[in-house]
């Protein structure tokens, strides 16, 4: 079926039952934003005819994609709003030029992570002066108050060694390159502790912030530069494993090679937890797990609800002995990637996440859970900035139960 | 492997989920959108059970009388709040005020201090989309001769900002608010000024002849609501709501937490494509998710798709079927009469089940497969609309389907 | 007031530009139509604005008029029309010769054609069929029925002359072989009078052989009855015709957020007969289906059906018969019953296209203004029909409602635009959208619900669009309730309206029930029968 056809199909299955619009986060707390429904199957039937609604409101969606999860009928509201987001750039209409520098600023997420790890502690000092925090938020429209994640040393990969049986590719993601190197090496360990050589091409960014902020273009030209660092191993029929939902769903969503010229197969992705879980179905997991007494809060970020795979990491976790998880199942952390470090956002992002906040805090204050544990690497940012609770990757507790830290 | 996979997390769905984790089955439920629930007034209606179990092929004469008395007990056992006796119905207010009955409904709604009140204070909260106080207030006075009804219109703080732009705010946006830290706070204040109003000396309180009607607000769940609520001194009346419905959302978020509660795992926001079967048994349900598909194995299937909305069924222009499993379906040789809110004869397309709710074939009634029962809207024979027995037959199957797996 | 220079039975497109014309001439006029205006076959047409190409071959006069009515319109009217331009599409299953016979005849008949190839035609509409052969340019237009209708009228109104809407005529009255009024009926209070006037106009369409027929004159009048599609949404950005001859099923009309596939042809026996059948709308799905494959996966939301008011002359080839006083064009006829049956002072007026409504009315005006001896000319080819919007209404409109088609909203409120927009500055909460399908504000409905000739929900729906779109109403309906308990005395009892507006919606969603609408009405029972419980009571 042709992309006119299944775009046309797509606004054709709207019931007009507003659920999206009663379950979007951003509609909840912001009454300047006219709800997933209004901007994307209403408008867009308007939009058929050349007409573009709404054009500075189109940028307050947070792409969490709640409204897609949410929908009866299954239409791509989220896509439809990004599409209509595309148009107006193209046209000019939406953004004032200190916004559109800004977020070209903050879509390049590679850029920007590999100019701060040249010297990282700087970066760092810097990030933490609260001047220069006011000339970022006066020039450029970054909040003052935004929750940046601090750099780390940068993440190094490892071409393929010694020729194994079993290979994965690792995509790290820029929150692990750029500002969380240790995690990206216990998912290494944990890999390799379950027999497998653990490659990691030079990849770029996952290409999710260049869409976020509506750099499409680059968006689309950096996924085919990571398809091409995939294809020799994904032809060989090599899982590509990565630790960030993000990245996960991104990754899900890259054009089958089909599309790029190369031969048909399969694209093999799959979320670090989606993976092992597989394995444990078929019986090839390590589960020589130490006993851990610990109970731990979980958050699923949007873009893992979007994934359709459910919540492996609760599954996995819960198979170790001494491990409870309580599903805090409160909606939106309010990040969204760089959403929340935006001047114009940055309160939304933190209302839109307020329930999510006090429940960690009451959980963690009644005895319910001792730590907070998430995938993603904006999420875990933006609950310890709210809540004051230490997050983390899930996969530390699997390090923790191997004895590998 | 799980126990047990249900496709569809609507209400019958999530109340077969779970009769099953309580049985202590390991259960997995995949659901494209939120159900209906989230439409619906929250109040569950059983209809005239007596005079439909006499309809031939009726999910109430399938089953008997035994399984729809359970799903009743089963669910005001769950949620003591809903509250019904057999065979009675109990008074309730449309949107539009006017009185209508319930065989199962939350505390918060029954509707019975009417019949004895002299007044009612019509709380009209600001701004509240799909409400309408003056049509309310007309439709009370009709429908209660003998009571006054005042109309106190109210302002909240936290929406001001909404006020000011004229945006209107939904019931559920309310009704979320009315539960928070500062909403509770704030409901205090507005009941106390209300009845400073209307009732200054505490005498009038205690004749008890005076009610409040309170739309946008839903008690049921929230125990520090119900507290605040309890101090007003006089009957508080919720009103069922123009869809979405915070009742009929908050029952589904309620049967959700209680699933996961007792280990079950729902996987949201994708479908089932199809479902693997050898012979008579069903064994892999595959689906949707992102970018490639997942497959779940079970023991045991149940589905609850919802039928025509649901997308259970589907039907074009030349043909109805069956989405997952293309089983076979009833389709009644009429399809339409012309009095809309008449009987519809397609409304009872659905599966033909025998007295397990197992998937049967029309010609010999001989089993389809062993190991899947259908339930709720996608079975045949049945409309809830016309015989107003929705709640009823979901709620009976779902348990009956739980506690057969 | 009761006596008038003309009165004009119908209000119709015909009968709303006689109106217009004649109170232009100074001429004073009353028009009486039984229901609201437009309620007949202006409402229920294909919303085509032709450029005459598809009459070239078998009808070279109609399609010359066309042409040149298509010309005027775009002019004078440009806020009725949408100037979406048209293709003639030849598909494999359709005769070379007749393409060349088209080419030809179109040259001849004034009307420019441009030829592209297939694969720029794809480019343009990619959900064409691949099986196209060649693809023609012409300048067809799409027209918004009720928006013309209703600008004539208030422009008549302007002009000084008058209508009365759910005013049924009964008889026309004769005295001495000449008319001198009719006797008319309001159907809201029941009340019966009589309108004294010189000259009767009969253009009543489907109805005209009843308002001739009481008085004992035979019209002829053929009910053919067409069935009409809408689909959800835009499916093309220009008319799509095929190019062979003129047959069922063969036009794609995008109109406002829709597209219209038609038409049907069986004649009826009466007007009244307008429902639409599932044999006609599988008829049009599988002739439709050339131009647009795939074409039952696409959203119907509704069938409707016409009657078109044919004079039975336009069956056969026409032959100019000045000895009958037929002023005979071969789309519409002028019957003065003076010359045929003896009658002064009335005449009929019958058959015709949307198109050319402008010069049946001032063919209509040109006949009654030389019987009432007013020599002044007609304007109505060179006289704007609507004033321009100001640009300072069109910023105060985006501004107000950054979300909403405000163009379209502006276009249908015309001279009640300011107000309304003001009434949004006063109430920000007026500009919330009620109909949020068609994007139609609480404003802009509260204004047609107050409006003296809305009697019924279904006038609303026809001036605002309000259920119109891909709900049908199934959200729009309740919202509009408090507007129109807010002026009861002049509806029905808002349960009567509430079910009364969704049997008629029903009425042409019966068809088509399948894929989404089906599940569509499925969420409208719910919400009405059991949520609201409006069947019980």
């Amino acid at each position: 079926m042709s992309f006119v056809q299944e775009k046309a199909e797509n606004l054709d299955a709207c019931i007009k039952c507003s659920a999206c619009t009663a379950m979007c986060p951003v509609a909840a707390v912001n009454p300047l934003f006219p709800g997933p429904k209004i901007l994307g199957p209403d408008a867009e039937r308007f939009r058929l005819e050349g007409l573009q609604l709404g054009t500075t409101l189109l940028n307050y969606c947070s792409k969490c994609k709640t409204c897609e999860i949410t929908c009866p009928s299954g239409v791509k509201v989220t896509e439809m709003i990004t599409r209509a987001q595309e148009d107006a750039q193209m046209s000019g209409a939406g953004k004032t030029l200190q916004l559109r520098v800004r977020d070209h600023l903050l879509g390049r997420a590679e850029y920007l992570g590999k100019l701060a790890t040249i010297w990282p502690n700087l970066t760092n000092a810097l990030l933490r002066v609260p001047l220069f925090r006011k000339f970022l938020e006066q020039i450029l429209g970054i909040s003052s108050e935004a929750p940046l994640p601090a750099y780390k040393q940068k993440f190094k990969g490892s071409g393929p060694g010694r020729q194994s049986k079993k290979q994965v590719v690792f995509f790290p993601g820029c929150f692990v390159t750029y500002n969380d190197a240790l995690t990206g090496q216990a998912i290494i360990k944990v890999l390799e502790h379950n027999g497998f050589e653990v490659i990691v091409p030079p990849f770029h960014c996952c290409g999710t912030p260049l869409e976020g902020n509506g750099l499409v273009r680059e968006a689309k030209e950096i996924v085919q530069k990571n398809l091409a660092l995939m294809s020799p191993y994904t032809q060989a029929g090599v899982p590509v494993i990565t630790g960030c939902t993000s990245c996960g769903l991104a990754l899900r969503e890259y054009p089958s090679p089909a599309m790029s010229g190369a031969e048909h197969h399969e694209l093999q992705t799959y979320d670090l937890f989606e993976f092992l879980w597989e394995l444990h179905e078929r019986n090839e997991l390590r589960e020589d797990f130490k006993e851990i007494q610990i109970s731990l809060g979980y958050h699923a970020s949007c873009h893992l609800k979007a994934q359709g795979i459910g919540t492996p990491s609760v599954r996995l976790l819960r198979l170790i002995p001494g491990v409870q998880v309580v599903d805090l199942d409160q909606g939106c952390c309010g990040l969204s990637g760089s959403y929340g470090f935006k001047k114009e956002k940055y309160v939304t992002a933190m209302q839109i996440g307020n329930p999510l906040f006090n429940r960690v805090r009451r959980g963690a204050a009644n005895g319910e859970f001792q730590t907070v544990t998430t995938e993603c690497g904006g999420c875990q940012v933006q609950i310890s900035h709210g809540s004051g609770l230490k997050t983390e990757h899930p996969v530390w507790v699997l390090m923790q139960a191997y004895g590998l830290n | 492997m799980w126990d047990g996979i249900i496709i569809g997390g609507g209400l019958a769905g999530l109340l077969a989920g779970i009769r099953a984790s309580e049985r202590g089955k390991r259960i997995l439920i995949i659901s494209e959108g939120v159900g209906s629930l989230t439409y619906s007034s929250g109040a569950l209606d059983f209809g005239d059970v007596e005079q439909l179990q006499n309809r031939e092929k009726h999910p109430y004469a399938l089953l008997g009388e035994a399984p729809v008395r359970a799903g009743m007990d089963y669910l005001q056992m769950l949620f003591p709040n809903y509250q019904g006796t057999w065979g009675v119905t109990q008074d309730l207010l449309t949107p539009l005020g006017s009185p209508r009955k319930a065989s199962l409904v939350p505390s918060g709604q029954n509707a019975e201090a009417l019949q004895d009140a002299q007044q009612i204070v019509l709380m009209a909260p600001e701004g509240m989309k799909d409400f309408f106080p003056e049509l309310i207030k007309t439709n009370l006075e009709k429908a209660y001769p003998q009571c006054i009804v005042y109309i106190h219109p109210f302002r909240v703080s936290a929406f001001e900002s909404w006020y000011a732009l004229g945006k209107s705010v939904t019931g559920m946006e309310y009704a979320r608010y009315w539960q928070s830290k500062p909403g509770l706070e704030a409901l205090k204040r507005v009941l106390y000024c209300m009845t400073q109003i209307f009732f200054p000396n505490q005498e009038s309180i205690k004749n008890k002849k005076s009610v409040i009607i309170f739309p946008g607000l839903a008690a049921t769940f929230s125990d520090p609501l119900k507290e605040v609520l309890s101090k007003a001194g006089l009957p508080v009346i919720e009103m069922t709501s123009f869809p979405p419905s915070a009742s009929g959302h908050n029952l589904y978020c309620a049967l959700k937490q209680k699933f996961k509660s007792l280990g079950g795992e729902l996987l949201a926001g994708t479908g089932v494509q199809r479902i693997e079967s050898q012979g008579k048994l069903c064994g892999k349900a595959i689906v949707r998710s992102k970018g490639r598909f997942t497959a779940f194995s079970a023991r045991s299937f149940i589905l609850a798709t919802g039928g025509i909305f649901g997308g259970g069924i589907e039907v074009t222009a030349e043909a109805a079927q069956e989405t997952v499993l293309g089983l076979p379906l009833y389709v009644p040789a009429e399809w339409t009469k012309s009095e809309f809110l008449g009987e519809q004869p397609y409304a009872r397309m659905g599966i033909e089940v025998d007295s397990e709710l197992r998937p049967i074939n029309s010609r010999d009634k001989e089993v389809i497969f062993e190991n899947l029962r259908v339930v709720g809207r996608m079975l045949a024979h049945w409309d809830p609309w016309s015989e107003n027995c929705g709640g009823g037959v979901s709620l009976a199957t779902g348990w009956f389907a739980g506690e057969k797996l | 007031m009761t006596e008038y220079q003309v009165v004009i039975v119908g209000g119709g497109a015909t009968g709303v530009g006689i109106l217009r014309d004649l109170s232009m001439r100074g001429i004073s006029a009353l028009l009486l139509e039984q229901g609201d205006l437009a309620h007949g076959t202006s409402s229920r047409f294909h919303g085509l604005l032709h450029s005459g190409a598809r009459y070239a071959v078998k009808d070279p006069e109609s399609a010359t008029e066309c042409i040149e009515e298509n010309y005027i319109l775009k002019r004078i009217a440009p806020h009725c029309i949408s100037d979406t331009g048209g293709w003639f599409v030849q598909t494999q299953e359709d005769t070379p010769d007749y393409v060349e016979q088209w080419i030809e005849a179109c040259a001849k008949a004034h009307i420019p054609t441009h030829e592209i190839s297939p694969s720029a035609a794809y480019m343009k509409e990619p959900l064409l069929s691949k099986n196209v052969l060649r693809v023609f340019e012409v300048p067809d237009a799409t027209v918004d029925g009720f928006k013309i209708v209703w600008a004539n009228a208030k422009s008549a109104r302007h002009y000084g002359g008058q209508y009365k809407t759910y005013h049924q005529v009964q008889r026309v009255v004769v005295e001495k072989e000449r008319v001198v009024g009719v006797v008319t009926k309001n159907l809201l209070n029941g009340e019966e009078f009589m309108v004294h006037c010189d000259i009767v106009v009969n253009a009543a369409g489907a109805w005209a052989s009843q308002i001739a027929g009481s008085i004992g004159i035979p019209l002829d009048v053929i009910c053919d009855k067409g069935t009409l599609l809408a689909f959800n949404q835009r499916l093309f950005q220009r008319v799509i015709n095929r190019l062979r001859p003129s047959g069922d099923g063969d036009i794609f009309v995008p109109h406002e957020t829709i597209t219209i596939l038609g038409t049907t042809s069986q004649f009826v026996a009466s007007a009244q007969e307008n429902n639409p059948q599932e044999e006609e709308v599988k008829k049009l799905l599988s002739i439709g289906g050339h131009l647009l494959p795939g074409i039952t996966k696409h959203r119907v939301i509704r069938a409707f059906s016409g009657v078109r008011p044919l004079h039975r002359e336009d069956h056969d080839v026409t032959a100019v018969n000045e000895e009958e006083g037929r002023n005979v064009s071969r789309s519409f006829a002028l019957i003065d019953h003076e010359i045929q049956e003896g009658v002064q002072g009335f005449i009929s007026i019958v058959g015709g296209k949307f198109t050319t409504y402008r010069l049946m009315a001032e063919k209509v005006s040109d006949w009654a203004a030389a019987k009432l001896g007013n020599a002044t000319p007609c304007r109505t080819a060179t006289e704007d029909l609507l004033p321009e919007i100001p640009e300072y209404l069109q910023k105060k409109a985006a501004q107000l409602l950054p979300c909403a088609p405000v163009g379209k909203m502006l276009e249908r409120l015309q001279e009640d635009a300011e107000s309304v927009l003001m009434e949004i500055q006063r109430d920000p909460r007026k500009g919330q959208m009620l109909c949020e399908c068609e994007m139609v504000s609480v404003a802009e409905v509260e204004k047609a619900a107050a409006d003296v000739d809305t009697h019924h929900l279904a006038d609303i729906r026809r001036k605002t669009r309000l259920g119109m779109g891909t709900c049908q109403g199934a959200f729009c309906t309740y919202r509009a309730l408090p507007l129109l308990w807010q002026k009861k005395e002049k509806y029905d009892a808002l349960q009567d309206e509430l079910r009364d507006f969704l049997n008629q919606r029903w009425k042409g969603i019966r068809p088509i029930l399948w894929g989404q609408q089906l599940r569509e009405t499925e969420l409208t029972r719910a919400i009405y029968a059991s949520i609201l419980q409006v069947g019980e009571n």
